[in-house]
């Protein structure tokens, strides 16, 4: 039997613990996991990038958030994982697609690593303090915070709402292909969309 | 239960003193739908005042588009509307500090991967201090039961703890009016009893659409909504066995009421 995804297994939710990682200040933790992102991505080395990627794994595993939950938090990347590497195997070589896909694990890695060492409104405050200077030019800095929290919270809402589809197709026999379910899947999220716009405008946060 | 640290004068058991009415006047709204212009309001006056009103009704009645007006999340083409004395579509962010809304799936609701981190939500706007947010909002979960779910997610909460989740975050951030639209629909009876007692702790002014006749029976005043009008208020040992007999035998048409 197919293993459900969870919800939040992609990015991921706060995991409380005392960790090197989570007493770390935001600034350093986020500068040092940013850098690590870019210089993956700029490098573009399988070997560096399957370096980074087991370091996030043995820090998951330092931190309390446990190797298990690691590799949980990647398998809903594998459709992509298999597409992108696919594609590069057959048109740029094994080294190539090996790097694409090792950067890709790497990069999504490293940001639940920041995301399960720090409380969510800690990451706010962040994100709104590095956003200051476009206060200077009149940018509502909260609502950007604001804004980030919300895509945070809705990407596992939308696997789990793809992955319901999916069960409710099946449940009736019908064969749930990924194009069948883009219609019922962007009605779903709009009509989410929309609830969460109005649970906003009641608690006055619009 | 007073809070143990920060303001002295924050309780939010303690109901406001200028709470007290939640009014409308001739109020209509109309909608377009694919059949042409539905009405969903028409011509409603009504005026709550009571500790706690229900409003009950069929499903597609108005009820929940009536609670709506309060918070200016639907604002009508005709009419008056009050909460306070404030006037809602003029001044939304006013009565929305006013009014706090609990929907009917908290799913929807909870805008925060985690419960601890939606209360901290609420109380960003008039708590600056990060520790005494944290704080607050782990009292919060404390009054609810929830202290143990701080952390968890919100997908991995029942129904009944996201709803408690819901309510703290709408209280959290302290209005003088309680709305909840249809509560208990989603709850098993054990959640439901839990919140109807959690609903009796409070101080605030409540008004509830419910389909529940029970919670309805402890209201102190009842507004049944049919076909778009209110067509009866009163006491529930009155209305309630009324509607009843509506339900069962057919509805009294608007002209002979």
């Amino acid at each position: 039997m197919r293993r459900k995804v969870r919800r939040d297994d992609l990015l991921g939710t706060y995991v409380p613990g005392r960790s090197l990682l989570h007493r770390c200040p935001l600034a350093l933790k986020a500068t040092l996991l940013l850098g690590l992102c870019i210089t993956v991505m700029v490098i573009r080395d399988w070997q560096f990038s399957l370096a980074v990627l087991s370091l996030t794994a043995l820090s998951s595993a330092v931190c309390g958030l446990g190797l298990r939950r690691w590799a949980a938090s990647l398998r809903p990347l594998l459709f992509l994982v298999i597409l992108l590497g696919g594609y590069h195997l057959i048109f740029n070589g094994p080294a190539r697609a090996a790097s694409i896909v090792l950067s890709l694990l790497a990069v999504v890695s490293l940001s639940r690593l920041l995301i399960s060492t720090t409380p969510l409104p800690r990451l706010i405050d962040g994100l709104v303090w590095l956003c200051t200077p476009l206060s200077w030019c009149g940018v509502n800095t909260e609502r950007i915070g604001l804004a980030v929290s919300l895509m945070i919270r809705s990407v596992p809402w939308l696997f789990g709402c793809l992955g319901e589809l999916r069960d409710a197709a099946t449940a009736r026999t019908i064969r749930a292909n990924p194009v069948r379910l883009v219609t019922p899947a962007t009605i779903a999220t709009v009509n989410y969309a929309h609830h969460t716009g109005e649970a906003l405008a009641a608690r006055g946060l619009d | 239960m007073a809070h143990t640290s920060g303001s002295s004068s924050y309780d939010p058991l303690v109901p406001d003193a200028s709470s007290g009415s939640l009014s409308c006047a001739d109020v209509s709204l109309t909608v377009d739908s694919p059949s042409g212009p539905f009405t969903v309001l028409d011509r409603v006056s009504c005026e709550f005042d009571q500790p706690r009103t229900a409003v009950i009704g069929l499903n597609g009645s108005g009820k929940s588009t009536l609670l709506r007006l309060f918070n200016a999340l639907v604002v009508p083409q005709s009419g008056v509307v009050r909460v306070n004395s404030i006037d809602p579509v003029a001044f939304p962010r006013e009565a929305r500090a006013a009014v706090g809304f609990v929907f009917t799936d908290p799913a929807s609701q909870i805008l925060m991967p985690t419960p601890i981190e939606d209360i901290e939500l609420s109380l960003r706007r008039h708590v600056h201090d990060r520790h005494e947010r944290t704080e607050r909002a782990r009292d919060w979960l404390v009054r609810m039961g929830l202290e143990h779910r701080a952390h968890h997610s919100v997908f991995d909460l029942s129904g009944g703890e996201r709803q408690l989740v819901a309510l703290a975050a709408v209280l959290a951030a302290q209005p003088q009016v309680l709305i909840l639209d249809e509560p208990t629909t989603l709850l098993d009876l054990r959640n439901q009893l839990k919140l109807i007692d959690m609903l009796d702790d409070l101080g605030q002014q409540q008004l509830i659409s419910t389909h529940d006749l029970d919670l309805a029976a402890t209201a102190h005043h009842v507004a049944v909504v049919h076909e778009s009008r209110i067509i009866a208020q009163g006491p529930p040992a009155e209305l309630i066995p009324q509607y009843k007999s509506w339900c069962a035998h057919g509805f009294p048409q608007w002209e002979s009421l």
